[in-house]
């Protein structure tokens, strides 16, 4: 069987467009003028991208001209760590799994690199954004493509910083910079349930490698650890629990699950294809490919499994629930996806893993075309976020208008005709079936998510339309009713505005004076904050055409495909597709998916279709209470935080105590210690010539003496 | 009747990298001669192609039979060929931010090429032979050329009395090596290592005391070299001296030089071990901890990482004791890939400590470095991945290499060094990172001088110092394997056949 | 006793008493430098007892021959006649090294050169140390040293410049 050495190229050329663009990005665009420059940089941020996801569509139909027992390959590049018996190697697993989330991350990865070059276009530090840009792709594979726990959480790492560098890419703001630690902080509680998981799952194989009949040293590997795992686990329930959760807690984190969700509808700081990409398509689905690639580790506790869906069907709910109370576009669509995620985890947690990795790939097209077009809109409303401001945006933005309907069709469910009805009903048919395990009352957990999940549908309909409505539809204008000069109810984001940026952290980059001369000198007169007198206009074609590609994936076409004979599950876990029947058949699913998604459209539309309520207007005061509360997120980010910082104050004070009094008294004793002996070195070392030599000469009689003496006593004069 | 002597055979190939860095040293003192006293550019460009002609020439040996060629003079094999490498690699990191620096200080010689490019040589030669008096010439090839190098800033006073101290020890430590020479040469007639090795193993001969004083004579000279403690107090005072660019040369070059020459001599005399091996024990530990402790309290930062590099010698002699006590089991590849490791993180440390040199003055204090952060972002962003490294902060290069000492130590039953080496790696934390904290103080007044702007060559040492140190932290694994080949020294417990213990024949090694 | 022997304690006895001797007179540089040619020149004698011609001709024709005349040149030159400006202070080094390095040479005398004295050494050949016989070794197998040996000098050459040429 051969294998796939063309992996490495998928993942080499996003690296070498990493180190292209960090290493030569801030001189080619001096070279070249910022113009110019910037579109053979973005040409060469775009190209190895498209160029992995090619060589990956490639992989990926050999792959899938193989029998079904031959879909797994594993391509070493090099021993890695090599410590006491564990052997750990570089190394990539190509199989149905790693090559969907391949085709996923380079394919719509490629789309938005080719969306941001036109996005970022005047943006000072364009080299610096691919840079982060392209590695977060390379980080991402390695995620993805990794053949062990280990390298996984290389992979896992590596998208982190790239996250928390994109989030706080426009630095000089602190607002900016808040959201990226925050982001990078809850991520370090999901990472330190990915770590300790590891850990168990190192132990445990460790401990058991005769039961296992492992001789291979290289016992962390994917296709060591897993075949033999529903054995192993069966012997230790509870030790299977604890690493699921531990496990899971990482992919709470990552995936933004709630109480850790808080992070993300913060990270919208970040420039909106990275919202699309990182935020939206890619990197918060990592946790679900964690569960799909550790399925077999999750099945062996039901308690776990219940845990997953339970926590799942919550953050769906209170997702959908905030969303109904934002008013930035970007947040709304940050509160979809958390919504949207604790549908995936629904999926995982009732054992129809393929079923979630269903969501993550319609979800990645609908909601990256939902976030860049949100971006086209922003770009052509002079970076105004608030749907406030917008209105009857369709006649002038028709492309967008378009295209996101197409996403909005998609994610509110409409049926048979859009991608998300699809992986909907594969998730909740398997869901409200459930009937083998952990009970809540008269219903399984998993039933209670899949109920729960026709609820936020309908939700998720509504609150959609309003989206749609309040920023295409509707007669009005609203942005006509800004003042020019005192536009004090509305918050611009000023990044472009930015001509005073401090020393740039990486040095890559031109400096300061020349930047700010040649930004002056191609400054665009209607750049400017979003007044009565500003005129949307339709955004360029790089821009509209991704979006355009985007929207030919979220049709119908691609989930029935998928869905109806088991293309996907067939692809994913080998076994042939029988539809099975569970109490709630088929067509009433169906049925429930007319209503809610019908239902939930036709209340947003009556609400909204007009104008703005009065209720949701400017003033505050005269919004009702619960959606008062959604708007600050039911306080959940609030309680979290000052919870957390408070405690955290409480046991730094402890520990700063501790500190100061003991470990400080012990460090300081020895730095005295320490001290006053480099001082007597000091003193020895004092500077002539002739000191030195009388020590080397001692050093000479000491050593000459002891070795005279060894042998004299090794048998005198032998 | 005179003796026909043979004319010994010779594979060129062995002896190219040397002899290629030798005449681009000539080339360059050509051109010094007939080129207007206006730019260092064509013998810098000299020097750089020579020295990357014998770089591929060496590579080109890598995986090639080993042996010895010209009568034992030079032999070929995995240790030899790396550390050439090395050494190649280090002159040449050196000179790409030299001319910037030589400018910045007003040293006006161009010398510093050839000599370093001939010092490069000697080291060369030291690495690759196993014969005394090809030894001895190496080493005071490498070390004549450094003494004058030292000296090379003729206005200031620290760099003359750091030339002149730096000679004077040099020639008392080369007086022992002489004489532990002439030891091992006197009853066996024969000026290879092997020598020892014959001896060792016809203790009836009487001659046992001979070699074994001889040997300890031979590694005085060479822990000299080395700055292995007691022979250690030139290192800081000349480190601190010379040109930076000559330190980096220095700190670097003459370290693994001595180490390979001291690997060697060690593996020759294994045989004696049982005498040697306590001794350098204690030098072990000893080295360790003066080189860490003294680090501590100084406030020169060309002095810290002068102790620093003493230190490092310590780690590296451990790796060398535990190959020695063992060689089937421990191969001598923990000890190369800390020389490299330690050669990327002391050459880019002192390029970026180069930068405190501008308009003839210089000055290496901690407080000159303040607000260093701010001038060169980019070149102290490398120093902490320097700086991370030298502390051995995992995943650095500088981890793995103290971790591999550190295994090696264990399993040849070293357990007091290991722990030393974890103890002492400790208390250096507190030093190293007073290097980083000073470039991040923002109060410059306590400033002596203004630092230079880095040049191209020095932001490119840097990059390739810190992306080296990065890809071997990566690639620990596949790098040490690389560096295995087969690390085994030739020699080693095979004891020379072809050396016959013959007091007659005085000339004439075989 | 063989006469040899004899012979040899005699010029042993001269080279040591001068080698103490340029220590000993370190304040005047003239006569250390005498008896620095002393020195060397008892030691080509040596070399002549040893058989080794060739190197004790060299021994005296190029050490007590030019290179001495050299440093005494220098020294005239220099007039290094007035006393060192720096005045050393007594800090019991001085005793240190005293006891260091008479405790080196006992260790030496008393492992080493006695186990030694019985050793007899072996007749050596005709032609041993004769130019002829050298020369052929020297341009054989030891040409590579002798190579080494000449980058050597010239970088003595190239260094005394750099540390020495008037001009910067």
């Amino acid at each position: 069987m051969s294998g796939f050495p063309s992996i490495w190229l998928v993942f080499f050329l996003p690296l070498a467009g990493f180190l292209v663009q960090s290493l030569l990005g801030g001189s080619v665009v001096r070279f070249l003028g910022p113009k110019f420059g910037r579109t053979v940089m973005g040409a060469l941020a775009v190209l190895p991208v498209a160029a992995a996801f090619l060589v990956a569509v490639d992989i990926t139909v050999q792959l899938a001209g193989r029998p079904v027992g031959e879909r797994a390959v594993v391509e070493t590049l090099f021993p890695w760590i090599q410590l006491f018996g564990l052997n750990v190697p570089f190394e990539f697993r190509v199989d149905t799994l790693s090559m969907t989330m391949t085709l996923i991350i380079t394919g719509i990865g490629a789309l938005i690199h080719l969306y941001a070059t036109s996005y970022m276009a005047e943006d000072r530090d364009f080299p610096r954004f691919f840079t982060y840009l392209n590695l977060f792709i390379a980080a991402m594979l390695v995620l993805v493509l990794g053949n062990n726990l280990v390298l996984t959480f290389v992979g896992w790492e590596g998208v982190g910083l790239c996250s928390y560098l994109l989030i706080g890419f426009w630095y000089k703001d602190v607002a900016n910079s808040k959201a990226a630690n925050k982001a990078f902080i809850v991520n370090r509680i999901g990472d330190w349930g990915f770590t300790l998981g590891l850990f168990g799952v190192a132990t445990l194989v460790a401990a058991n490698r005769d039961l296992l009949g492992v001789t291979d040293p290289r016992w962390l590997s994917f296709d060591v650890i897993l075949p033999k795992a529903t054995e192993l686990l069966a012997l230790y329930p509870g030790a299977a629990t604890a690493i699921a959760l531990l496990l899971f807690i990482g992919a709470m984190g990552k995936s933004a699950q709630y109480p850790l969700a808080i992070w993300l509808p913060d990270a919208m700081a970040g420039p909106t294809p990275v919202s699309a990409l990182i935020h939206a398509a890619t990197m918060v689905t990592s946790g679900v490919y964690l569960l799909n690639r550790m399925s077999d580790w999750f099945l062996a506790s039901p308690v776990a499994m219940a845990i997953v869906a339970g926590v799942g069907a919550l953050t769906a709910l209170v997702g959908a629930a905030t969303a109904f109370g934002q008013t930035d576009i970007k947040k709304v669509l940050a509160f979809s996806t958390v919504s949207q995620l604790g549908y995936m985890f629904i999926a995982c947690g009732v054992g129809a893993f393929y079923a979630g990795l269903f969501h993550v790939i319609t979800h990645a097209f609908f909601k990256a075309l939902l976030f860049l077009g949100s971006g086209a809109v922003i770009h052509a409303m002079a970076h105004n976020q608030d749907m406030r401001n917008y209105g009857s945006l369709a006649k002038r933005l028709p492309i967008t208008y378009l295209t996101m309907g197409i996403g909005w069709a998609a994610i509110a469910g409409i049926p048979f005709l859009f991608a998300g009805f699809w992986s909907k009903e594969a998730i909740l048919g398997p869901a409200v079936n459930l009937e083998k395990a952990v009970m809540l009352g008269p219903l399984t957990v998993g039933q209670w998510a899949g109920w729960l999940g026709f609820v936020v549908a309908a939700m998720t309909a509504c609150y959609m339309t309003r989206m749609m409505a309040l920023t295409f539809g509707t007669s009005e204008e609203r942005w006509r009713a800004i003042e020019p000069d005192h536009g004090h109810h509305h918050h611009v984001h000023p990044h472009h505005h930015h001509h005073d940026h401090g020393p740039d952290p990486n040095g890559f980059f031109m400096n300061d004076d020349e930047a700010t001369l040649h930004e002056a000198q191609q400054a665009e007169p209607e750049h400017h904050v979003l007044d009565r007198n500003h005129e949307p206009h339709e955004v360029p074609v790089l821009m509209w055409l991704p979006l355009v590609v985007l929207a030919v994936f979220s049709l119908g076409w691609l989930g029935a495909w998928l869905y109806e004979g088991g293309v996907l599950k067939t692809w994913l876990t080998g076994m042939p597709y029988k539809s099975k029947h569970g109490p709630v058949s088929h067509e009433i699913l169906i049925g429930l998916s007319f209503l809610t998604s019908l239902g939930g459209i036709a209340l947003g539309l009556w609400m909204y279709r007009k104008r703005l309520p009065e209720s949701e207007g400017w003033d505050l005061k005269k919004w009702s209470p619960l959606r008062l509360a959604a708007s600050r997120q039911f306080a959940i980010d609030e309680v979290l935080g000052e919870g957390s910082v408070k405690a955290g104050g409480v046991i730094g004070s402890i520990s700063w105590a501790f500190d100061r009094y003991v470990v400080d008294g012990i460090a300081h004793l020895l730095a005295i210690v320490s001290g006053g002996f480099g001082h007597a070195l000091k003193w020895v070392q004092g500077g002539y010539v002739r000191g030195y030599a009388l020590l080397m000469q001692i050093g000479v009689v000491a050593l000459i003496g002891y070795l005279i003496y060894a042998v004299s006593m090794a048998g005198g004069a032998r | 009747m005179i003796r026909e002597q043979p004319i010994p055979t010779i594979d060129w190939l062995t002896l190219a990298p040397m002899t290629t860095v030798v005449v681009a040293g000539l080339v360059a003192l050509f051109i010094e001669m007939f080129r207007p006293k206006q730019s260092n550019g064509p013998i810098v460009t000299v020097s750089v192609v020579g020295l990357a002609l014998a770089g591929a020439l060496t590579l080109a040996q890598f995986g090639m039979e080993p042996g010895p060629t010209f009568a034992g003079m030079m032999v070929r094999d995995q240790v030899g060929l790396v550390l050439q490498l090395l050494l190649i690699g280090v002159c040449l990191l050196t000179f790409l931010f030299s001319d910037p620096y030589l400018r910045e200080k007003k040293i006006a010689f161009a010398e510093f090429y050839q000599l370093a490019l001939w010092s490069t040589a000697g080291g060369m030669i030291m690495v690759s032979t196993t014969n005394m008096l090809m030894l001895f010439l190496g080493l005071e090839v490498l070390s004549i050329a450094l003494y004058c190098m030292a000296g090379m800033d003729r206005k200031q006073a620290k760099s003359q009395e750091s030339a002149i101290k730096y000679f004077l020890l040099g020639a008392f430590a080369s007086a022992f090596l002489l004489m532990g020479i002439a030891y091992i040469y006197g009853p066996t007639g024969s000026l290879d290592l092997g020598g020892i090795a014959m001896i060792a193993a016809m203790p009836e001969s009487g001659y046992l005391t001979m070699a074994v004083f001889g040997v300890g004579m031979l590694l005085v000279g060479l822990m000299f070299k080395a700055a292995l403690v007691p022979f250690h107090q030139w290192a800081p005072d000349v480190y601190q001296g010379a040109p930076t660019n000559v330190t980096a040369f220095m700190a670097a070059a003459s370290k693994v030089a001595a180490i390979g020459a001291l690997a060697r001599v060690l593996s020759a005399s294994g045989a004696l071990q049982e005498f040697w091996l306590p001794a350098l024990f204690w030098v072990a530990i000893a080295t360790m901890v003066v080189g860490n402790f003294a680090a501590l309290v100084q406030k020169d930062v060309k002095r810290t990482l002068g102790y620093s590099s003493i230190a490092n010698a310590g780690y590296v002699l451990v790796a060398l004791l535990a190959h020695v006590k063992k060689p089937d089991q421990v191969p001598l590849t923990t000890a190369l890939f800390f020389l490299v490791v330690y050669c990327l993180m002391t050459v880019g440390s002192f390029a970026v400590v180069s930068l405190a040199a501008k308009g003839g003055e210089e000055g290496t204090r901690f407080q000159d470095l303040h607000g260093l952060w701010k001038r060169a972002p980019f070149a102290v962003g490398c120093l902490i991945v320097f700086v991370a490294s030298l502390i051995g902060i995992p995943p650095t290069a500088g981890f793995f290499a103290k971790l591999f000492i550190f295994q090696d130590a264990l399993s040849t039953g070293l357990v007091p060094l290991a722990i030393v080496l974890a103890v002492t790696s400790a208390v250096s934390v507190y030093y190293y990172l007073g290097i980083i904290q000073a470039t991040f103080v923002s109060d410059e007044g306590a400033r002596k001088t203004v630092s230079a702007n880095p040049s191209f060559g020095l932001n490119l040492v840097c990059l390739f110092c810190a992306l080296a140190v990065l890809v071997v932290s990566l690639a620990a694994a596949p790098v040490s394997q690389w560096l295995r080949g087969s690390t085994q020294l030739p020699g080693e417990a095979q004891a020379r056949s072809e050396l016959q213990l013959d007091s007659g024949g005085r000339v004439g090694a075989r | 006793m063989t006469a040899n022997q004899v012979v040899f304690l005699v010029l042993a006895a001269i080279a040591g008493l001068a080698a103490v001797g340029v220590v000993a007179f370190g304040n005047n540089p003239v006569r250390a430098a005498l008896l620095l040619v002393l020195n060397f020149f008892v030691l080509g004698f040596i070399y002549f007892t040893l058989g080794a011609q060739l190197l004790g001709i060299s021994q005296i024709m190029v050490y007590a021959g030019a290179i001495m005349v050299l440093f005494l040149f220098v020294i005239m030159m220099l007039q290094l006649h007035q006393r060192s400006p720096i005045v050393e202070g007594r800090e019991g080094r001085g005793v240190l090294a005293w006891l260091f390095g008479l405790a080196l040479a006992v260790v030496v005398f008393a492992s080493v050169i006695v186990p030694l004295m019985s050793v007899s050494g072996s007749p050596i050949g005709d032609e041993y140390g004769t130019p002829q016989s050298v020369g052929r070794v020297l341009f054989t197998t030891y040409v590579l040293p002798f190579e080494i040996a000449s980058v050597l000098l010239l970088i003595g050459i190239v260094g005394s410049i750099l540390l020495a040429k008037r001009r910067l």
